[in-house]
């Protein structure tokens, strides 16, 4: 039952932060990231297993791994860049927030510049010159 | 081929299915529409790979055009190309034991030739014995003449007419001397003294036709033999 657990630590850490704010808001700050920090620690044996399950069917299908880890990196940039910015606006700072998002999408769509190249090339290929 | 678009489909298939699960896990943001891009195009990718693969390869058209060929002669029934090669084979080695016979008898007929019109000679038959060598060059092993004994082209000068033999006579002069002088020595009556002087007559003959054949062929005087018929018939 490691949502009953989750769900607790989600609401213990946030009847502290409420009572730290008024005195110490930086306090209540660090509480939320260590709380994200550990919630996302309890997941990770689940989303390695998922992942195991992914690569089990790309290899079995001959997918490229290129396109399955491609696939990963981008949720894990997503992932980590809608982590920072919540954290930073809930502190916040709107500006800064929107920057971290701004660094994730751009370097989501970086992941896909090999894909991109190849799908404008072939299809010049394709027309008629 | 089926094959082929078996594996085709199931990777179209797991991708799609590779894309749903991203978009569960996704953080529901605004993060979604980028990652939602750059999978979709994933899945354009996959459905392309075979047209990228079509444009990658360069066809070596000769070669397909080549592979063609080869199936249609396997499958019209028609025989190995290892059996075409053994029997081409075959063939050459008949067609040049053709041309070696061929060249010999030519060689035989122009050596004969030679020593009647040349020499004036009364030749019985001319053996050559020819070997191709590794250049695919013809050359005489051995030169066999077989001459009509003196005694014989005599006669056949009446029979035949054969002119030319009359002038044989003042060559083989000397050997007249050297008959005299065996005359003189052994003292023999004239049947046996017309042996002697025949086997001179020979030897001289034998000489002059190596020498002339020597130079003529160009072969050695150990490849010649010259045999006059009487001593083939003995």
């Amino acid at each position: 039952m490691e949502i009953i657990q989750i769900v607790g630590l989600g609401i213990i850490a946030t009847i502290l932060t409420l009572v730290i704010k008024e005195q110490k808001p930086l306090f209540a700050f660090l509480l939320t990231v260590f709380t994200g920090v550990i919630i996302f620690l309890f997941l990770i044996g689940k989303i390695s297993s998922i992942i195991q399950l992914l690569e089990k069917l790309a290899e079995q299908s001959n997918i490229d791994m290129v396109f399955l880890k491609t696939i990963l990196k981008i949720i894990g940039i997503a992932y980590i860049a809608e982590f920072g910015s919540q954290i930073v606006r809930d502190a916040g700072h709107e500006s800064i927030a929107s920057k971290i998002e701004l660094a994730g999408k751009i370097l989501i769509l970086y992941m896909a510049i090999p894909i991109i190249t190849v799908i404008i090339e072939t299809i010049i290929k394709l027309l008629p010159t | 081929m089926l094959h082929w678009l078996s594996s085709w489909l199931r990777e179209i298939i797991l991708v799609i299915l590779l894309a749903s699960f991203v978009d569960l896990i996704l953080p529901s943001n605004k993060m979604q529409r980028y990652v939602k891009v750059v999978i979709s195009l994933f899945i354009l990718m996959t459905i392309l790979s075979p047209v990228v693969s079509l444009l990658k390869v360069e066809w070596d058209f000769e070669q397909l055009n080549n592979e063609f060929q080869l199936e249609d002669i396997n499958t019209n029934g028609y025989e190995p190309m290892s059996n075409i090669v053994e029997e081409g084979e075959t063939l050459k080695g008949k067609n040049e034991q053709q041309t070696n016979q061929i060249v010999q008898t030519k060689i035989e007929e122009m050596v004969y030739t030679q020593l009647v019109e040349q020499m004036s000679l009364a030749v019985q038959s001319v053996n050559v014995d020819l070997s191709i060598e590794a250049n695919n060059e013809p050359k005489v092993n051995e030169m066999t003449i077989i001459l009509k004994s003196q005694t014989e082209t005599n006669s056949t000068l009446d029979a035949s007419e054969i002119q030319p033999i009359e002038e044989v006579q003042p060559v083989v002069i000397d050997i007249q001397l050297n008959d005299m002088g065996e005359n003189d020595l052994n003292d023999v009556d004239e049947q046996s003294n017309k042996a002697g002087e025949t086997t001179e007559e020979m030897k001289q003959l034998e000489i002059e036709v190596t020498s002339f054949l020597v130079s003529q062929w160009d072969i050695s005087s150990d490849q010649i033999n010259v045999i006059y018929e009487s001593q083939h018939g003995l």
